[in-house]
């Protein structure tokens, strides 16, 4: 038994290892080019844009959104904003329908989720390029300029912008803040094989024409960012990431929301994983050889890790409290010979060393954003925030299984 | 094809290094460890002999003089003080265990 669960311990390390030493190696070999911006392009060779902006029960926001995006630097005669309200139970669609111009066209439908609300902003937009952002994001003024620069290079279907927290008052948002920063540094780092595997919600742009041949997003999935980003990668598409375009979301400021979201996230993340399955090992770029693989060891670690985890910790600390009251017991000093009571075997320096690898990572990944240090908020990180995500995966699998889906849309 | 595989070589290199790492440092602390429990067994077996020596050889002595007995234990102090005085060189010489001192 303990054999078997040292076996397992071993394989999560190396999984766990494996998985930081892609980002650090990409990172490394491509660190000149990490902060490099294409050249920009004149404004008269800009391209035309139509910015999708869904909305569900969006009142709150959608006023300060629109006017902000009015303000956007990008020309005018360039750029259509289309405001699709889903369905909203609140006062969305009479907002936004205030600003409605011949730049600001305004939608309303019945309810059916971002997907089938997506698809339909593609059919009423005119020009060559998407544009999709959340209505409860702000764009920095030049983030849609920076994202267009990149689509100069050949074989770019999309590129995703840089997604950073609009409020960081609560533990959840603080939390989120530093994961958003690795999501950003990995993100970056996968994009040079080529594999980066969502095109994000608060602000994505794609070639019209790529998802039109795609036929737009998949409206069966949850999390149809991530469904549209792993079907062009297994086109052969190009997926970019403009890490100057700068964008601020809001996120779920309470463990309640914030883990409902988690789940669905994880919910859609397994729909896709099974969408792609057949793909394992077959020439479908990124897709087959990095994506599904890595997807799969994610969810089979995130059990056993928990597992594992118990178990030696649970074997540990009953030995070390035996040992401490044996010498107790004899009226030994137990702390004369610590090292035989600590035991500090080759599973806890191989897991130290590990440890320490993830530390480099998230420097490194801090330092890109030039983060000011709080060690408390970076603590609670690493050992309350980055615990949990075993449990939601745990959940997400339960969830998937039991075949709950539509409560977690809305 | 080739670039799928070629993208997890590098990773992989690293991977593997840490492992051997990892595991290279584990065993060196472990043989630490294990010489160290060793030096205390065979440390406590020569005391533990010495006094069953001491005891057969007091025995053995019987009605011989106080004189020779004496004599025998400054010996025996002479080898316990070269001892102790071998044992407090070791300890200057590192600190990597202070609590030997204790």
């Amino acid at each position: 038994m303990q054999l078997v669960f040292e076996i397992l311990y071993i394989v999560l390390l190396l999984i766990a290892s494996y998985y930081i030493s892609f980002r650090l190696v990409y990172w490394f070999d491509n660190r000149d080019k990490f902060r490099q911006r294409p050249k920009p392009i004149k404004d008269k060779d800009l391209p035309k844009i139509s910015l999708i902006v869904p909305a569900y029960n969006e009142e709150h926001i959608i006023a300060e959104t629109i006017e902000k995006l009015k303000k956007i630097n990008y020309p005018k005669d360039k750029f259509e904003i289309i405001v699709i309200d889903d369905g909203s139970k609140d006062r969305t669609y009479e907002i936004a329908k205030k600003f409605e111009s011949e730049q600001i066209k305004i939608f309303t439908k019945p309810n059916s989720g971002k997907a089938s609300t997506l698809n339909f902003g593609i059919e009423k937009s005119k020009n060559e390029f998407i544009g999709v952002m959340d209505a409860d994001t702000y764009m920095g003024k030049n983030a849609l300029r920076e994202c267009m620069s990149y689509f100069n290079e050949d074989g770019v279907a999309a590129v995703v912008s840089h997604v950073l927290v609009s409020q960081k008052t609560t533990f959840w948002e603080k939390m989120q803040e530093i994961e958003n920063m690795m999501i950003a540094f990995n993100r970056k780092a996968e994009e040079f094989p080529n594999v980066i595997r969502v095109t994000p919600g608060p602000l994505s742009i794609y070639r019209k024409e790529v998802l039109v041949k795609l036929k737009g997003f998949d409206e069966k999935v949850l999390v149809e960012d991530v469904e549209i980003a792993w079907n062009m990668l297994s086109h052969g598409y190009k997926i970019r990431m403009a890490f100057d375009a700068v964008v601020y979301s809001f996120y779920p400021s309470t463990f309640k929301k914030w883990w409902k979201t988690r789940i669905r996230w994880s919910i859609g993340g397994i729909q896709t994983l099974m969408k792609y399955f057949h793909t394992l090992g077959k020439k479908t770029y990124g897709v087959g050889s990095f994506l599904v693989p890595m997807e799969s060891i994610g969810y089979f670690s995130a059990v056993v890790a928990i597992a594992v985890f118990l178990y030696l910790v649970g074997v540990r600390i009953f030995n070390f409290l035996t040992y401490i009251s044996r010498s107790l017991s004899l009226d030994l000093n137990p702390f004369t010979r610590w090292e035989l009571g600590f035991n500090p075997d080759i599973n806890i320096i191989y897991g130290l060393i590990v440890f320490l690898l993830s530390l480099c990572w998230i420097g490194i990944a801090l330092r890109q954003h030039k983060w000011k240090f709080n060690f408390l908020n970076l603590l609670c990180f690493i050992t309350i925030y980055s615990v949990i995500f075993p449990f939601i995966s745990i959940s997400g699998a339960y969830k998937y299984i039991k075949g709950e889906r539509g409560w977690l849309t809305k | 094809m080739a670039h799928q595989i070629n993208m997890h070589i590098k990773p992989g290199i690293i991977t593997i290094f840490i492992f051997l790492v990892g595991m290279m440092t584990g065993i060196l602390i472990d043989n630490y460890r294990v010489s160290r429990a060793r030096e205390d067994i065979s440390e406590s077996e020569i005391r533990w002999n010495d006094a069953l020596l001491l005891n057969q050889h007091l025995e053995k002595l019987g009605n011989v003089s106080c004189d020779l007995a004496l004599e025998e234990n400054l010996k025996y102090n002479d080898v316990i003080y070269t001892y102790g005085k071998q044992i407090e060189k070791n300890i200057e010489a590192t600190t990597f265990t202070p609590e030997l001192e204790q």
